[in-house]
Parts: C-alpha cells; sequence; structure tokens
C-alpha cells in the first residue's frame, strides 16, 4: 500500500478501494472538499466550486450503486475538475473573462454529458487564461493560479487550474482544453499526466472555441491509468461535431503490454531549443525507455522555426472570428451604448482582457483583404507539409518524444516582460495541435525543485499506443510527484495547522484514514442554540450566537446581554480582561444556569468562552436598549438599517412577517394560488396622473399601480381564486401620516361570486383569522406593549349614502367633501362604530361611480352607485375592493362612456371577449394594517425602507 | 502602420490603449516576420489534405435527444434587445423624372443576386424547425443563437435541394464544396460570422432560358449557386426602417434557415428581362418543391447589379448594387429607376460612384446605403467547424433522374395540346395546376375541353375566392364526360360549377343531388312529347294546318314537361317526327 494519504492516491487505487468496499465515495468527495477549503484560497486553482451538499447526496447515490455492484463505470462517484471553457449544467462558464462573468450556458458539453452517465461527479470549475489564450493562467481577468511546487511560478496554462486542481490534491482528475499545449504544459509543470487526444478523439461540442482546427478536450491525471479512463469515458464519435470520429476506446490491459521493441524517434533538431537542464533530464527519460527495451533514434526534423509561425497565424485568425460573437447582443456583460455600433465596441473593449483583445485584432490581421493569401493561406500550406513530414516519420516509427516544454514553470510576470519567450515555449507541444496527432505528457523529473515532463506522441488515433508507453515509462519512475503543501504559505499558520493535520507523512495510510473518518463522523461540539431555548438546557453547555446588547457591570462582575432574532440572554463574565464594544458580533459558549435575579427568562449564562465573530468598530448611533419613543422620527429613519437592530423597534417588522404569513396560509387554505405579476407595465391600471413613468430602453413605461388587470387576468385563466404580495406604486405627492409612495398590497380576486358581499365574507373570514392567530402568537415577538387585536363577530357594513349622513349628522359639513369620504369622516365614522357597535373596523359599501375605476360593477338597484366597497380599520382606510364587471360589451361600454379608448387596453379586454366568470377582490395595504396593529402614529413607522415623496434612501 | 491598426480595431470591435497599441505594433513585425520565415521555406508540393468523408445529418427538426422541438424551445428570451444602428442620413437622390426613357446611345449590364429559402424541415446546421410565423426566437436553440461552444452540422436535406436547383439549372456539381465564414458584425448575426460558400461552392456555371420582350429564347448564365444561411429579423422599434429606430429587437427564428444563393452572370439587358429571369426562377424552384417562391414572406429575395455602357464598349461601366427587391416588380421598377439615374449622372458628363442603394418602395425610388468606402472587408476563410462537402457522382445521377420538367417545356408542350399563348404560360409558371391539369388529361385526353373548363370557370371560381380546388382529377374528368354525352349541356354545367364551389361539393355529386342529368332516351322523350301533344290538340292543328312558326312552342312546352332535362337536340328531332311525320 502506497503510504499516502487519500487525496494523494492515483486513481487507479481510489478504484481499488472503492471495488473493495474499503472507503466510499462520500469520504473521497469530502476529503477532496476539505483540500479545497483549505487550500483554493492559496493556489487559486478553482473559480467555482459546487454545492456541498448536493454533491454529498450525488456521491451517496453512487455508494448505493457500487454497494450493489452496479456502479455506472469505474469513475462512478470519482469527482473531476472542469476547466471553466467546457460547460456543465448547473454551474456558470466564465471563460475567466469579464464578459462572460455572469454565463449561464443553456446546455451541457457532450464530454461531461458522458461523464455525468458515467456517475462522475462535477465538483467545480478552475481558472483558466481567459478564453484559453495563453500558457500561463496570468491571463485569468478572476484570479491568479499559483504552482504549488513554488507559488512564485506560473502553473502553466491554459489549462494551469485543472493542473494545480490534480496536482495539490484537490480533484482526482480533471478535464482541460489543449489548443497550443494547454493541457500538456501545465501538466508538465505542476508534474502530474495530461493528454491530448487526436482531433476528433473528443467532441468539441460545449467547449467554448478558442481555435477551432487545433482545440481539443482532454483528460488530466496523477497517473496514465486516470487519464487513460478519463480519456475512454469522454471519447468518441458526437453528432453534434461535425469534426468529430468514430474511435474505439483505449483498452486498459493493453497498458500492462511490454514496450520491449517498440520503436521511438526523437527529433534532432529539438535540442537548439531546450534548457540544458531539461534535456539533461529528458536524457535520462531516454535511457529508461532503453531500458524497457524500445529502440530509440534520432531523426531530422528541420521545421520547428516553422511550427510556431504557422501555429500564431492559424490559431489567431480562427480565434478573431470565434470571439466575434460575443457582441452584447445574446448574452455576456453589455455596456449600453446609444447605438449598436458603440455598444458592440465599449462590451468587446471592457469585457476582453489585453492578451484576448491582442489576439483577436492579430488575428483579423491575418484575415484582412490582401493579407490572406500571404499569411493565413501560407500558414494553411506549412501545416500540411508538417503533417506529411510528422505523419512520414510515425510511419517508421511508434512513437515520438520530446520534453513537453524547453523550460521548467516561468516565474510569475515573466510573460508579460518577454512574450516571445512564452511562443517560443510552445514549439514542442503545437506540432501535436497543428498535425491533429495524440500527444501525452507524464512527469519524468525534476529541476530545481519544479517537474519536466516527457512528451509522448503518436500517430492519429494511436492514444492506445502512447499510453501504453507512458504507462510502462511511468512504473520506472521512483518518484511520486506530490507537492509539499507546507510550504505554500509560511505567513498563514492556519494552513500549517491544516495540513499538519492533513498531511501526516509518516503515519500509514490506514491510521490516516481512520482520522478522516472520524473527523467527518464527528458532530462540531454544540450546535448553536437561539436564546429563546434556553430554558431547555438547563444545566447543559450550549453556544449562543448573537449581538452585544448591553453590559451592565456589578462589581468585579460583568453582565453582557446578547442579543439574537428570538431575544436576550445574559451572559456572566467574571475577571474579564476583553472590551467588547456594543454590537460586537459573538458566539459564546457556556453552561446554562438557573438564576432568579435574572430579568432575562430568570437563566443566565455562566463560565463563558467567547469568540469575536464579527467586529463592531464604532458605537452605535442610536441606543438598541433605549426605548424608540424618545427618538424622533427622521432620526431613526435616516439611520434605519442600524435603528432596526433596536428590538422594539424591529418588533413591528416581525408582525407584518406574520400578517403576511397568515394572510398566504389562511388564503391557501381557501384554495387560493399565490401569483406573481409584473410591476413594469406599459398603460396605467386606474388610470390617472398618479402613475410613475419609467425610462425603459427609450420607451415610456410605468410602474404599476395594482396588480388589478393581471389579478382579472389569472381569475379568467382557469385559477379562479389568486393572491399576491406585491409592491405597488403611486405618483401621490401626498405628504400626510397615512401615505407612502411604494407600498406592499396584500391583494386578491376571486371568480364566481354573487356580488361584492362575497368577497367582504371572504375578507372578513380572512381577517378574523390573522387577528386571532396574531392574539396566540404576539407577545413571543412584541414583550414591551399589549396590542389591541379585538375584531367584533360581525364587521358593521353600511351604505355610502348612510356614511355620509353618520358623519354629517356628528360633525356638520366640514367632514364631507366632494361627495367623498375625507379623512377626518374616516374618524368621526370609526368612532360612531365603537360606540354602535363596539368595532374598529367598518366597512362602507356602494361608493359613487365617478369615484371608481371604469371596471367597477354598477348597482342596478341604484343608478350612479357601484357594488364596490371601502373597509376602514381604526379610522383609516385599509382596503378597497369591489366586484368588477365581467361581460364584455357591458365594460367597453362603460370604457367608452368614461371616455377611454378601447385600443389602449385590448389585451385587458381580450380576457373579457372569451367568456369571464362574476368575480371581485380587493387590496389591503400592509403597512397601514401593520401601523394600526401595532398603535404606531405615523405608516413609515410600519415601512422598512420608506418611500415618500422625500425620502428614496436608505 | 498607424492607419492599419485603426482599420484593425473597427474589424475587431474593440478599442486598446496607447501602450497595447505599442505592443500591437511590435507582434504584428513579429507575425511579418512569421510569414517571411515561411516563405523561406523550400517549395513544396500542395498535397491536399486527406480528404475526410464529409459529415451531414438528416433534415427532421427534432432536438438532439429526438424530441420535437416544436413545444419545447431551448432558449426563453422572447426578444434580444439592441440599441438601434449608428443613424445615417438618407441621401436621395434629387433627381426629376425624366422625360425621355429612351436610351440613345446607352446599353444597360444586369446581374442578379437571388436568394431563395430552401423548403427544409430543419435549420441548415441545426435541428431546430423552419417553420414561418413562430413566435419571435421558438425556433432557435444554441447553435442558432451562436451560444459560446455550440457547433454546426450540415443539413442534408439543404445539400439535395441546392444540387437539384444547380442541376435545374444546368450547373456543375462540384463533387468537393466548402463553407467560409463570412465575418461581420450585425446584431442578426448571431456569431457575427455568416456560413456561406465562397472559393469552393457547390454549383458552378450553368444557365436558364428565359423569353424576352420579343418572345424569344434568351439564355442567362448562371456563375455559381451556392449554399448558405439566413440571418435573423430586426425588429425595429419607434420610427419604422433600420435607421432613426430608437431600439431593435432580434428575432432569431430566421437565422440558419438554409437558402441558396443564385448569382448570374452581366447577362440581362432590361429591366424586363431581369423580372422574367426572376419568374423563371421562382417557376423552376417551386415546381421542384425546394423554396416556395414567396417574396412578401421573403422566402425569395433578390438584389441587383447594374451598370450602364457606352453601345459598343466591353468593358463594363460602375455599378451600383440594389437591395431590397421584395416582389416582381420591385425588381422591375428600381432597374427601370436606377438606370435613369445612372443615364443622367453619365449624360451630364459625371461618373457613377459604386454603391449599394436600397429601394424603397413606398417612394419607388433608390436611396443610398453606403459607399464603396464603407464597403465591407468580409475575412472569408474556410469553416473549421465543418468538413468540406463531399458529393458522390452517384448522388447527383440519381438526382438528375429525379428532375421534373422544365417551365419552358412544359409551355411548349401546352401549346401542342393547342391551347393558347396565355394559357400555356400561365400553367408553365403555375406548376401545380399544370400537374393537375396532367391528372385530369390522364383520365380525359381532350386538353382543349380541359382547357375551356378549367379557364374560363373553375380558375375564376378559385381566385374569386382565393380557395384551392377541391375538385378531384377523377370528378373533373367525369364531368367532362357528362358534357361529351351530352347527359348535362353546357348551361347546366356552368350552374353545376358554381353549385359546385358555393356547396363545397363534388361537381358529380351536385348532378346527381340535383338531378340534372339530361333525359337523352328517346324513349321517354317521345313519351312526353306524347303527352304534350296531347294536352294541346288545338295548336297542333293549327301547326298542321301550316301555321309552322309555333313549332318552338312545343319545344318549350316539352322542355318545360321534362323540367329542363330532356336533350334539346332530341327533342327538336321527335317533335318533328310526330308532327310532320
Ligand atoms: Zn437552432
Amino acid at each position: 500500500m502506497v503510504q499516502s494519504c487519500l487525496t494523494q492516491l492515483p486513481l487507479q487505487q481510489l478504484t481499488k478501494l472503492l471495488q473493495q468496499r474499503e472507503i466510499s465515495c462520500r469520504e473521497i468527495l469530502q476529503a477532496y472538499l476539505d483540500k479545497i477549503h483549505t487550500f483554493n484560497n492559496h493556489l487559486g486553482a478553482f473559480l467555482q466550486v459546487a454545492d456541498r451538499e448536493k454533491l454529498l447526496s450525488l456521491a451517496d447515490e453512487s455508494d448505493a450503486r457500487w454497494q450493489k455492484k452496479q456502479n455506472k463505470s469505474a469513475l462512478d462517484g470519482i469527482p473531476i475538475a472542469i476547466k471553466d471553457n467546457i460547460h456543465v449544467h448547473g454551474l456558470k462558464t466564465t471563460c475567466a473573462s469579464r464578459l462572460l462573468h455572469n454565463y449561464s450556458p443553456p446546455y451541457e458539453a457532450t464530454c461531461v454529458e458522458k461523464l455525468r452517465e458515467a456517475g462522475a461527479i462535477f465538483i467545480g470549475k478552475t481558472n483558466l487564461d481567459e478564453f484559453a489564450m495563453g500558457s500561463t493562467t496570468e491571463n485569468s481577468a478572476t484570479q491568479q493560479t499559483h504552482n504549488p511546487w513554488d507559488i512564485n511560478k506560473v502553473a502553466g496554462g491554459s489549462s494551469g487550474g485543472s493542473a494545480v486542481a490534480v496536482s495539490a490534491g484537490m480533484s482526482p482528475l480533471a478535464l482541460g482544453s489543449d489548443t497550443g499545449g494547454s493541457v500538456r504544459q501545465p501538466a508538465s509543470f505542476c508534474g502530474i499526466v495530461g493528454l491530448k487526444p487526436t482531433y476528433g478523439y473528443v467532441s468539441r461540442y460545449g467547449l467554448v472555441a478558442y481555435a477551432s482546427s487545433l482545440d481539443q478536450v482532454g483528460p488530466m491525471a496523477r497517473d496514465v491509468y486516470g487519464a487513460t479512463q478519463l480519456l475512454n469515458a469522454i471519447g468518441g464519435f458526437d453528432e453534434r461535431d461535425s469534426t468529430s470520429i468514430r474511435s474505439a476506446p483505449v483498452a486498459l490491459e493493453a497498458l500492462q503490454r511490454n514496450i520491449a521493441g517498440k520503436k521511438i524517434a526523437i527529433l534532432g533538431e529539438i535540442s537548439n531549443y531546450i534548457n540544458p537542464h531539461v534535456a539533461k533530464v529528458f536524457e535520462q527519460s531516454i535511457e529508461s525507455l532503453r531500458s524497457l527495451g524500445a529502440e530509440v533514434t534520432e531523426v531530422e526534423f528541420p521545421f520547428f522555426d516553422y511550427v510556431v509561425a504557422a501555429y500564431y497565424l492559424i490559431a489567431t485568425a480562427e480565434a478573431s472570428s470565434n470571439l466575434a460573437r460575443y457582441d452584447g447582443v445574446k448574452y455576456g456583460q453589455r455596456e449600453e451604448r446609444k447605438t449598436y455600433q458603440e455598444m458592440l465596441t465599449a462590451t468587446r473593449s471592457q469585457g476582453f482582457g489585453k492578451e484576448v483583445k491582442k489576439r483577436i485584432l492579430l488575428g483579423n490581421f491575418v484575415l484582412s483583404s490582401g493579407y490572406y493569401d500571404a499569411y493565413y493561406l501560407k500558414a494553411q500550406k506549412m501545416r500540411r507539409r508538417i503533417c506529411h513530414l510528422l505523419n512520414n516519420i510515425l510511419h517508421s516509427y511508434d512513437a515520438i518524444v520530446t520534453p513537453t516544454t524547453p523550460n521548467t514553470a516561468f516565474t510569475k510576470g515573466e510573460s508579460e516582460q518577454d512574450f516571445m519567450k512564452v511562443y517560443v515555449a510552445d514549439v514542442t507541444t503545437v506540432i501535436a495541435n497543428l498535425t491533429g496527432l495524440p500527444a501525452v505528457s507524464i512527469p519524468c523529473g525534476m529541476v530545481e525543485n519544479l517537474p519536466v515532463g516527457l512528451q509522448i506522441i503518436g500517430g492519429a488515433l494511436q492514444e492506445q499506443q502512447i499510453l501504453n508507453i507512458a504507462y510502462q515509462f511511468e512504473k520506472t519512475q521512483q518518484k511520486q510527484f506530490i507537492p509539499k503543501l507546507e510550504n505554500i504559505d509560511t505567513q498563514q499558520q492556519i494552513v500549517h495547522k491544516n495540513i499538519a493535520t492533513q498531511n501526516k507523512a509518516h503515519q500509514s495510510f490506514s491510521e490516516q484514514l481512520q482520522q478522516v473518518r472520524a473527523s467527518y463522523k464527528a458532530q462540531p461540539q454544540h450546535s448553536r442554540i437561539y436564546n429563546n431555548d434556553l430554558a431547555n438546557h438547563v444545566a447543559k453547555e450550549v453556544t449562543i450566537c448573537g449581538w452585544v446588547h448591553k453590559i451592565n457591570k456589578l462589581g468585579g462582575v460583568e453582565f453582557m446581554i446578547i442579543r439574537d432574532a428570538t431575544g436576550f440572554a445574559q451572559v456572566v463574565v467574571e475577571n474579564s480582561s476583553e472590551k467588547y464594544e456594543l454590537e460586537t458580533v459573538v458566539r459564546v459558549t457556556g453552561i446554562v444556569a438557573r438564576e432568579k435575579r435574572s430579568p432575562y427568562g430568570e437563566i443566565e449564562i455562566a463560565k463563558p468562552q467567547i469568540e469575536v465573530v464579527g467586529h463592531s468598530y464604532a458605537a452605535p448611533p442610536l441606543s438598541m436598549s433605549t426605548n424608540p419613543e424618545g427618538f424622533n422620527l427622521p432620526t431613526v429613519l435616516d439611520n434605519r438599517p442600524v435603528s432596526l437592530r433596536n428590538p422594539q423597534i424591529l418588533s413591528t417588522f416581525k408582525i407584518q412577517s406574520l400578517v403576511v404569513r397568515f394572510f398566504s396560509g389562511y388564503l391557501r387554505s381557501q384554495n387560493f394560488f399565490e401569483i406573481k405579476t409584473p410591476k413594469i407595465i406599459s398603460t396605467g391600471t386606474e388610470g390617472g396622473s398618479n402613475i410613475f413613468p419609467l425610462d425603459y430602453f427609450g420607451r415610456k413605461v410605468y410602474l404599476a399601480q395594482s396588480p388589478q388587470f393581471y389579478k382579472q387576468t389569472m381569475v379568467g385563466s382557469g385559477l379562479e381564486r389568486v393572491f399576491e404580495v406585491g409592491p405597488v406604486f403611486r405618483a401621490e405627492r401626498h405628504s400626510t401620516t397615512r401615505h407612502l409612495n411604494e407600498y406592499t398590497s396584500l391583494d386578491f380576486e376571486m371568480g364566481f361570486i354573487h356580488n361584492e358581499q362575497d368577497v367582504i365574507d371572504m375578507q372578513e373570514k380572512l381577517l378574523r383569522h390573522i387577528f386571532q392567530n396574531l392574539q396566540q402568537t404576539y407577545a413571543d415577538y412584541v414583550t414591551d406593549r399589549t396590542l389591541d387585536l379585538a375584531i367584533p363577530d360581525t364587521i358593521p357594513r353600511i351604505h355610502f349614502l348612510e356614511a355620509l349622513e353618520i358623519i354629517k349628522s356628528r360633525g356638520g359639513k366640514a367632514v364631507q367633501q366632494d361627495d367623498d369620504i375625507s379623512s377626518i369622516g374616516e374618524q368621526v365614522l370609526h368612532k360612531y362604530c365603537l360606540e354602535e357597535h363596539n368595532s374598529h373596523f367598518v366597512y362602507v359599501i356602494g361608493y359613487p361611480q365617478q369615484k371608481r375605476p371604469v371596471y367597477t360593477m354598477p348597482d342596478e338597484r341604484l343608478p350612479g352607485y357601484t357594488r364596490s366597497f371601502d373597509l376602514l380599520y381604526k379610522g383609516i382606510e385599509i382596503t378597497t375592493g369591489g366586484q368588477r364587471i365581467h361581460d364584455y360589451e357591458m365594460l367597453c361600454e362603460n370604457i367608452r362612456k368614461g371616455g377611454g379608448s378601447l385600443e389602449d387596453v385590448k389585451d385587458y379586454l381580450s380576457i373579457f371577449k372569451h367568456g369571464m366568470p362574476p368575480h371581485g377582490g380587493l387590496g389591503m395595504g400592509l403597512e397601514r394594517l401593520t401601523m394600526k396593529i401595532m398603535g404606531h402614529d405615523n405608516v413609515r413607522h410600519a415601512s422598512l425602507f420608506p418611500r415618500d415623496i422625500h425620502r428614496v434612501s436608505p | 502602420m498607424e492607419k492599419q491598426i485603426n482599420s484593425l480595431i473597427r474589424l475587431s470591435g474593440v478599442e486598446i490603449e496607447k501602450e497595447q497599441r505599442e505592443i500591437l505594433q511590435e507582434e504584428l513585425q513579429t507575425f511579418l516576420h512569421y510569414a517571411q520565415i515561411i516563405d523561406k521555406a523550400p517549395d513544396f508540393e500542395d498535397d491536399k489534405l486527406s480528404t475526410s468523408e464529409s459529415f451531414m445529418v438528416d433534415d427532421v427538426a427534432v432536438d438532439w435527444q429526438g424530441n420535437l422541438l416544436e413545444n419545447a424551445p431551448v432558449l426563453k428570451e422572447s426578444s434580444y434587445l439592441v440599441p438601434p444602428q449608428q443613424s445615417k442620413k438618407h441621401h436621395e437622390a434629387k433627381l426629376e423624372q425624366s422625360k425621355t426613357s429612351t436610351l440613345e446611345n446607352w446599353e444597360v449590364v444586369i446581374g442578379l443576386e437571388v436568394h431563395a429559402q430552401l423548403l427544409t424541415k430543419s435549420k441548415l446546421f441545426c435541428r431546430c424547425s423552419t417553420e414561418f410565423g413562430k413566435t419571435p426566437n421558438a425556433n432557435t436553440c444554441p447553435v442558432c443563437t451562436g451560444q459560446p461552444g455550440a457547433l454546426p452540422v450540415l443539413n442534408k436535406e439543404a445539400i439535395r435541394m441546392a444540387i437539384l436547383a444547380g442541376l435545374a439549372m444546368n450547373c456543375e456539381i462540384n463533387n468537393h464544396s466548402v463553407f467560409a465564414r463570412k465575418n461581420y458584425f450585425y446584431p442578426d448575426s448571431p456569431k457575427s460570422y455568416q456560413i456561406s460558400q465562397f472559393e469552393k461552392p457547390l454549383c458552378s456555371k450553368g444557365h436558364i432560358v428565359i423569353e424576352n420582350e420579343e418572345a424569344q429564347q434568351q439564355q442567362v448564365r448562371l456563375n455559381r449557386i451556392h449554399v448558405e444561411e439566413d440571418a435573423g429579423k430586426m425588429i425595429h422599434v419607434g420610427t419604422p426602417g433600420i435607421w432613426g429606430a430608437q431600439a431593435s429587437a432580434v428575432d432569431f427564428n430566421r437565422t440558419s434557415i438554409p437558402l441558396i444563393e443564385i448569382v448570374s452572370e452581366p447577362d440581362i439587358q432590361t429591366p424586363y428581362q431581369a423580372k422574367e429571369y426572376m419568374t423563371m426562377l421562382r417557376t423552376i424552384l417551386v415546381s421542384m418543391n425546394i423554396c416556395d417562391g414567396n417574396m412578401e414572406e421573403g422566402s425569395l429575395r433578390c438584389d441587383a447589379n447594374v451598370s450602364l455602357r457606352k453601345k459598343g464598349e466591353s468593358e463594363l461601366g460602375v455599378k451600383t448594387e440594389i437591395k431590397n427587391l421584395n416582389s416582381f416588380k420591385a425588381v422591375e421598377r428600381a432597374l427601370e429607376y436606377e438606370i435613369k439615374r445612372q443615364k443622367e449622372i453619365l449624360d451630364s458628363g459625371n461618373v457613377v460612384e459604386q454603391q449599394t442603394r436600397l429601394w424603397d418602395d413606398n417612394k419607388q425610388k433608390t436611396l443610398i446605403m453606403r459607399t464603396k468606402e464603407d464597403s465591407h472587408d468580409y475575412r472569408y476563410f474556410p469553416d473549421p467547424d465543418l468538413r468540406p462537402v463531399e458529393v458522390p457522382a452517384e448522388w447527383v445521377t440519381n438526382l438528375r433522374s429525379e428532375l421534373p420538367q422544365m417551365p419552358l417545356e412544359r409551355k411548349e408542350q401546352y401549346l401542342g395540346y393547342g391551347l393558347s399563348q396565355k394559357e400555356a404560360i400561365y400553367l408553365m409558371h403555375n406548376p401545380h395546376y399544370a400537374a393537375y391539369f396532367e391528372d385530369i388529361r390522364a383520365i380525359h385526353p381532350n386538353a382543349k375541353a380541359i382547357s375551356n373548363w378549367f379557364f374560363s370557370e373553375i380558375l375564376s371560381y378559385v381566385n374569386a375566392r382565393s380557395s384551392q380546388i377541391h375538385i378531384t382529377p377523377q370528378d373533373f374528368a367525369d364531368f367532362l364526360q357528362a358534357i361529351d354525352n351530352e347527359e348535362i349541356s353546357g348551361k347546366i354545367g356552368k350552374q353545376v360549377v358554381k353549385e359546385a364551389f358555393m356547396s363545397n361539393k363534388g361537381l358529380m355529386q351536385v348532378i346527381e343531388e340535383k338531378q340534372l342529368r339530361q333525359i337523352s332516351d328517346e324513349g321517354a322523350i317521345a313519351k312526353i312529347v306524347e303527352e304534350v301533344l296531347q294536352k294541346n290538340e288545338q295548336q297542333v292543328a293549327a301547326y298542321r294546318g301550316g301555321k309552322t312558326t309555333i313549332f318552338g312552342y312545343f319545344v318549350g312546352q316539352t322542355m318545360k314537361a321534362s323540367h329542363g332535362k330532356a336533350n334539346p337536340g332530341m327533342v327538336n328531332k321527335i317533335l318533328r317526327e310526330k308532327l310532320d311525320g
């Protein structure tokens, strides 16, 4: 058994352990996820890591299959990292570009689909040079990736993230893409195995194109066996890629074959390009091959000068065209501008990094008229020639070997200074891309603590051949190429600590495995409990979390009051040396004790260990422990994000949340469906001037005043009963204690009613449900006052004309304006109902037609009046509702009479044209209702972030 | 160098900082160096890349999992909004209507580029449906919206149709053709390049024959027919038209629908010939069922190149290209307008500028769209995502045997039947009626009788109602037979046709239901005559007494007694026998 820990195992051994059920997929996955958790910050391999819970549940499914010996493949349950230019369902594909930073692909790459079918688990997306253009991963617009052997060196590229992920044990396998060496070169720099298959062996469908005739997806692994398994899983013909080819998988037993007698060529002229230290390691590798019985011969290949030239001319030309699609029209980060041309240029100029822009410009130069023949065509002819030559060599030889790269990993920033050095460094790898031939890089030695790779190139579709040689060569290597991660960052002790536990090389594997297992099974010492739950944990050690609300000093003892979402806890701190600023966020572990003197449930926490998890840098502008009634409202609202922390202020919103909960809950029980309707609309619902216009890409649109039309539409759609909790906008220039310009409307609409009385009946039952439930629960949330939540058995219903009489008789003319009920009138009515009916609520029914929108159902019994109503609660209107006209012709007639145009509302009218049940509904203002329930005198108290005529922030 | 970099920046749609410009210059030098390195390479044979078997898929309009795409569009965007195009002023040619329309000593040279949408089920490079009139972006997928990483796969059916078109137009079918990328930025082009054919088209050379103003046959040579993908459609918000719109939305339903572009040689000399050429092309394509020929919906579109030269000169003059010709009438009118415009420029001693112009059907004018300076550099190169199209000779041979009759042959055939010139031309351009005609003729060989009833009766009802013909060839033939048998008269026949169209019934069904068949049974008619004569003894006596002028009275009475169904000839004959005999 190899002496190394789980994340250092090559795939072949992982598979063996899985087969023998000595280890589970869950354990493997957790080990790798933990490694990512510990090291990704330092190495920058991953751009995204998939959701842990989802991954674990996939691993469990795999385990179930292994258990039944029904595993889908050898890769079932094996984590795989994917280069972030290959589409994976459910993950973004950013290509490490600003332009695509938010792009979610609408489909999955074929190679990923195949892996998914094989049961593999996609652990995350890895960093790369932007759009795979580069050979250091320094061109990533997102983050830097560091070589785990030496963080001052580059990881190589463009598949640097994938190489580091495998090398540092963050994923056993990874996919990269190789256009000019982008799999093999970082594999070489990081000391792992990387393969570029024959062009067409793996489908390119779903690989974001850099240079289409050179791109190829390739496997990366710690060992040849792993690379082979991965290759077999992703290879094969794909009818979605016309350039893919039919091929047979590599036979695993073929890897075991003896390579004695194999004829291997080395290219004579290559020594001119190779660093002498690397050359020395290369010579040793050739000796190893000879010792395996291979015949190694030098052949002529006087074409290296042309290889890089042809490669860059072709690659940039194709890239310029492939990247033209990022124009901001369909996807990607668009820079809005006035014209298409400007938008296009701004989007591309700001979205692409400089290397990408440079290659696009160079490519367009190669293709532009007058240069095409001299550059592109010539390069293509040269390419054909190189093909011809290499194929001739491979006619007589089984493989060609070269060092994978002329150098070991570059120092960071080197490429910036000397791009030619980096270009020329591609000379060994690009020959395989230009010719489409398969090539594998395998670690073969070290130079100054950096790995060196050996490249083996084979004939077209001769993957089995080169992997066989690589496998046999791998067996001759004394050393496993595993970087020592302790060296990564000496300044960060935490890293050391983690490494110490994770990477004890002297422990036997099984011991380590036990340890790893134990750490998964053990629960964290205490899961956090809420303050209102402390009474259930008396005499036990618990952990609570929250804000330092108040500190009282008494003798040598500090009483620290901790506030959380549910209430307070008193923590007794003896001999404290620490000073805590109010509002510091802490995690406290201590013993729950009964203490009669504690004002917080006669309970306190003793012997606390206090951990600061969020520092407070200054005392808050408002006191959290003062009764807010002393504050003036503008100050409270100006400091809203902080003043909300005052528990008394916050309690209003806890109650508000309950109101919404009970509202929705009751309606759901009455077969209502919840709907969500748009708030940007093209025409006003109610008409009139109190509607906010909005610039919408140059068109004038409006913010919705109510969901009226859509509610009705949904009744007509066959849902019959619908409700919505959503914002509505009123551009009224009121500055009163009752008006907001944005408020939350609790709306419902119901079909198949007889008249407005059915709607009122429904609301009465709804209100009773809300108020009765509040009565039972509010004390858990509001501790500083009692709430008047009385609701009468029947809410009085009085006709509008009757209401006017009452107001007149009680307050005279002053309270009546324009035949409407003024706010003073509403208060008069409240008083009347309280006295006569012992009710804070009153329905006023039958408003005059001219006061109501055109869709309101006229009252056939009383011409000029409608079947509509308002509900007043404690002297303020909280609901407007009514029966709506449901007959098409009647509605048209009413709109015409109202001076409206049928054309303007033709979408709305279409609901009625095709059969609409009699229906009605209402809207209830959440803030006003909350305000009255809480007994506030201003509706702003009941709005989290009020929007009124003066205030749009915070 | 500075100028070159500026032009590269425009082509690339990216702006770069100053220091990057310097780096770019350096790298351009490197590329120059690369080109020189390659130049210095020893000569070698241009050995072809191993020709790989071309890969195409069937025309099925399903997604890759095999589900019909109709209800499952992959992409949800209902529209892709883009800002408006750079506003440009219309330069309207200020021209008085020229009084003289003669060309004097000028000669006109016209070449047409016709785009025809092929009637495949799925698009050229993906499996989206090609159905017209779906909600915007319902027929789209990652491939035809140019999503990163998506790849085109060629639809074999499109190649089949294009080969058929090539064969019908006497082209050479190239067994090796190549798709190329035509690079340009435009919002309706999702990949920012169009996949088309450039150096190696599917069909080369060829010709079609038209009849010119003098009713003489004239050959128009074709340069090539190639296959390409259509672009999306822009929906302009605000003022109509590309320019001055406030914003535009893009509908990619049309994107990647297969087109063939048929490029003529400049063999056309008059607007009339241009119109005839278009008409003939349409007829050929429609009769092979490879294009629906609907110019209003844009299934068939035309750009025209026109130039003038002095009579007798062989060199071509400076040409203008006219776009947006979406009816036969527009082709003719736009060319007339443009010829007049160019002639006036040339007559006044000025030179015509090379331009692309747009035909405005409302104003009946061509308007300038871009000048030579703004012309595109399309940077064509072979599309590395697609393999060359290899067409086996055997396939071409098989397709050749499928070719239907060509229009002019069809016309000759109908003239041979004795149809009028007008009728023959009508059937030439309406292949589905020609097929109908042939179906009837197979049962009832009297072509003249068919054409009489078809053109004077049937077609007038069909046209008046713009409906389909619901009368089966068998029914039509039976009807003609009934007339031949004198079972119904011509007059009744017309009523039958009318009734058949009114009630959507068959002709014979109408005859049976209304019992319109004539009585031609001699015995039966004799019996009716007998009765009539018995009832009218006085008149019989008068007739026999010499008042022979009342013969018509007996005819009338007999017809009346037979409810109009008696064969009038026989009635006459029998009456004469009975009265005179
Ligand atoms: Zn599509």
